[in-house]
């Protein structure tokens, strides 16, 4: 199996912006169909802790 | 005399600081902890790309909450009815820092379990343990805040060098 080590050797270019085979399986994975979870996921942690802060910050709502 | 605007920033401060130490400790250091982990595998270099494109939006954001708390405290440290008080800014953070890990670990790790602390493990004890500290320091924090007493001796000298 000699194969397996060679390309292992190969040098592969990958980011979301290349214009690459791997860039672009990197490019598909992040936007793909569950991009929208995902950005809640990423967001949704911040949006409950500001709103707290901003409960604190302003006191309750008259 | 009021200590909201003083908390709040300190909150929003807590919440980059940790944030930073959870980026660079965890994601980068340690290799754990990735925004996707458990729904994009970190196990090849698409995988891994993918991740750190998510991370990489997390400390955005982390750096974005940083920024607005220090223009908060700016905006604190220039109204005469906001006491200048380090112990209730140093709790504010510690509070911070927990509340962002409580929230993020029921969030992330057990609602919608987009990752774990230690993905290999899966939901384990050491997501317990993450939200946990968040609880603690929560406690710890707001037990600073609460105990601070206007006049504490380390914040005298700010409190007379400062503009009225």
């Amino acid at each position: 199996m000699p194969v397996v080590p060679w390309l292992a050797l190969v040098p592969v270019l990958a980011c979301p912006v290349c214009d690459t085979g791997t860039g672009r399986e990197v490019r598909a994975g992040i936007l793909g169909g569950d991009v929208a979870l995902t950005l809640l996921a990423v967001t949704l942690p911040f949006t409950l802790v500001a709103c707290i802060v901003a409960f604190i910050h302003f006191g309750r709502p008259k | 005399m009021t200590l909201r605007p003083l908390i709040s920033a300190g909150l929003l401060l807590g919440v980059g600081m940790g944030g930073f130490i959870d980026g660079i400790i965890f994601h980068q250091v340690l290799q754990l902890h990735s925004m996707l982990s458990a729904v994009r595998p970190r196990d090849s270099l698409v995988g891994l790309e993918i991740n750190m494109f998510w991370d990489g939006l997390f400390h955005a954001f982390t750096w974005i909450t940083t920024a607005v708390g220090l223009w908060l405290l700016w905006r604190a440290a220039r109204r005469p009815e906001v006491p200048w008080l380090g112990r209730a800014l140093v709790g504010a953070m510690v509070a911070g820092w927990g509340l962002f890990n409580f929230v993020e670990g029921i969030v992330d790790h057990f609602l919608l379990q987009v990752h774990h602390v230690v993905e290999s493990a899966g939901l384990s004890v050491w997501d317990w343990l993450f939200v946990g500290s968040g609880v603690l320091m929560m406690v710890v924090g707001w037990a600073m805040v609460a105990t601070t007493r206007p006049r504490d001796t380390s914040d005298r000298w700010v409190e007379a060098h400062r503009t009225p």
